[in-house]
């Protein structure tokens, strides 16, 4: 049944999402696309600190989802808000399941892994690197 | 025949099992049909009693082969109103699209090319890839979910191709196609037909449509995956150079050059899918046999039942008209077609949800993706209910 992937903690977020909106003045920003359905979400960084011991002081999200990519993207805004960029990079898959509670099937897990994608290409753009092959596996789920 | 649902349902193996935990309600027939025990049973039977390589061989077997392979191609052309040297079989009609627009682009002199903004992805990136920056590529713009207006087609010439679909995989608006055809001929440009949503649903004759090219596959008429149609007009087949080469397309082979065969052979090199081509005339028999006119009408009771029931969930937006085609594209408030669909799905009932391989139309239409649920002949009243009791819980639980 849905109650199992639309549980109440996702409901809570796809109904009023934090930090949705576009960023002004952003340090950075990363834009992933669902080629399954075109959905697509934008990710906006602010990040604050000296270069070396950065961290994300903001982080937004806008674009076109449902219910699992909505609720995804506005936990990672809390999820990533005040943390380095090592911890930051370091969120990955398993977090971004943690975080749902559930785990969806492999369609909708594209749609619960794209805000991912697009925080780290916003991060990755700040720190101008590369993903390495692991996590680019990883997150090529999101858009295969 | 009288039209029975019960003893249609009956037929199709896959229609007994549950999804969910739910029994299934399969409504993304747009997308591909199921098949009945008929053309399972016909495509096996050929395996098991008459496999040899057809065109191949001076044997009794493969004679037999050759003889099956080519009663298809038969079938094929008179269910669609063309000559047996018009058919083409192709792996699916997304092929068959790139065949029409290569041969457009590379040797009909094709510079200009007429789209719709209506097209599946199928009928777009074929055309550009066959267009290689040489041909130009120009759209018909939409003005509405309905069909295509004559008098937003122009430009046409006789150095243009005119390629559309005969009924939107989105919208299940169907085209005039004579008209259009009509259109293209009298400027001299050629016409090409995307038929993949029609041919399962309407009576359709190439000869009178008038087109050049038109295409089809197997799996949305009841037939197996893997077998697609490329009519093409007898006199433009003639001059039309094969674009892949190898053994039964050809007449004679000499170290430097090679002499094809004729249409449609010296197009189908190498050994054919006849299993396929089995499954394809098991499936038209099928469909005839039920009655094509009497499927169009139990379709589109069923297409209408669907959207008063939306109707009576208030704030879904419904695109297009899909009566004839069986497609009901819609949206509810603001919740995301993938929801909707999801929902819908663990209640056993099977929609689509997406872009249905047409973003250009969904950015005419103004939105990112649609649900779509799309219904054929073992469809029933009951499970367009439990559609709208999906639809009715998504909206209660999301909003």
């Amino acid at each position: 049944m849905n109650d199992e992937l639309y549980r109440e903690n996702i409901l809570d977020h796809y109904k009023k999402p934090h930090h949705r909106g576009k960023m002004a003045r952003a340090s950075c920003s990363g834009h992933a696309i669902n080629p399954f359905c075109g959905d697509d979400i934008t990710f906006y960084l602010k990040m604050k600190g000296k270069k070396g011991a950065e961290k994300v002081d903001a982080a937004l999200f806008e674009g076109h989802a449902c219910a699992i990519c909505t609720a995804s993207a506005s936990m990672l805004t809390d999820e990533v808000k005040g943390k380095g960029t090592e911890k930051a990079r370091a969120i990955g898959k398993e977090r971004v399941l943690e975080l749902l509670g559930v785990s969806p099937g492999p369609t909708r897990l594209k749609c619960a892994l794209l805000p991912l994608k697009a925080f780290k290409l916003a991060l990755y753009s700040h720190l101008g690197k590369r993903m390495d092959g692991k996590e680019e596996t990883e997150l090529a789920e999101a858009s295969e | 025949m009288a039209f029975d649902i019960e003893k249609i349902r009956a037929d199709f193996p896959i229609l007994a099992r549950r999804v969910n935990g739910k029994p299934l309600a399969y409504l993304d027939n747009a997308a591909t049909t199921q098949k009945p025990r008929a053309v399972l049973d016909a495509m096996q039977e050929y395996y098991e009693q008459s496999n040899a390589n057809a065109h191949r061989g001076g044997n009794a077997l493969a004679e037999e082969a050759t003889e099956i392979y080519e009663n298809a191609r038969k079938k094929v052309a008179r269910f669609i109103g063309a000559s047996p040297t018009e058919i083409v079989f192709t792996r699916n009609a997304t092929e068959a699209l790139n065949f029409a627009a290569r041969f457009c682009a590379e040797q009909m002199g094709a510079k200009r090319i007429l789209l719709t903004e209506m097209e599946h992805h199928s009928n777009i990136v074929n055309w550009q890839l066959a267009a290689k920056g040489k041909s130009k590529i120009e759209y018909v713009k939409m003005r509405s979910a309905s069909a295509i207006c004559k008098e937003d087609v122009v430009g046409l010439s006789a150095d243009s191709v005119f390629s559309f679909t005969h009924a939107s995989n989105v919208l299940g608006t169907v085209n005039d196609a004579a008209l259009l055809c009509r259109l293209a001929q009298k400027t001299g440009a050629f016409s090409v037909v995307d038929g993949a949503q029609s041919v399962p649903h309407m009576k359709v004759n190439v000869h009178g449509m008038g087109c050049d090219f038109f295409a089809f596959s197997a799996h949305k008429m009841l037939g197996p995956t893997g077998v697609g149609v490329l009519y093409i007009r007898n006199e433009l087949a003639d001059t039309l150079t094969p674009m892949f080469g190898g053994g039964g397309a050809i007449e004679s082979v000499a170290l430097s050059s090679t002499s094809f065969a004729r249409a449609p052979h010296k197009f189908e090199p190498g050994t054919q899918d006849v299993a396929g081509a089995v499954g394809l005339t098991a499936a038209i028999d099928y469909l005839e046999n039920v009655g094509v006119s009497a499927i169009e009408k139990h379709v589109a009771a069923l297409h209408g039942t669907c959207i008063d029931g939306l109707k009576e969930v208030g704030g879904v937006s419904v695109y297009g008209n899909g009566r004839k085609t069986g497609i009901v594209s819609f949206n509810v408030g603001k919740l995301h077609a993938h929801d909707v669909a999801q929902f819908a799905s663990d209640d056993g009932v099977m929609l689509r949800a997406g872009h249905h391989c047409c973003q250009p139309l969904m950015k005419s239409l103004r939105v990112s993706a649609t649900a779509r649920a799309s219904f054929y002949l073992y469809n029933t009243e009951e499970e367009v209910g439990r559609l709208l009791a999906s639809v009715k819980r998504a909206k209660k639980v999301l909003s």
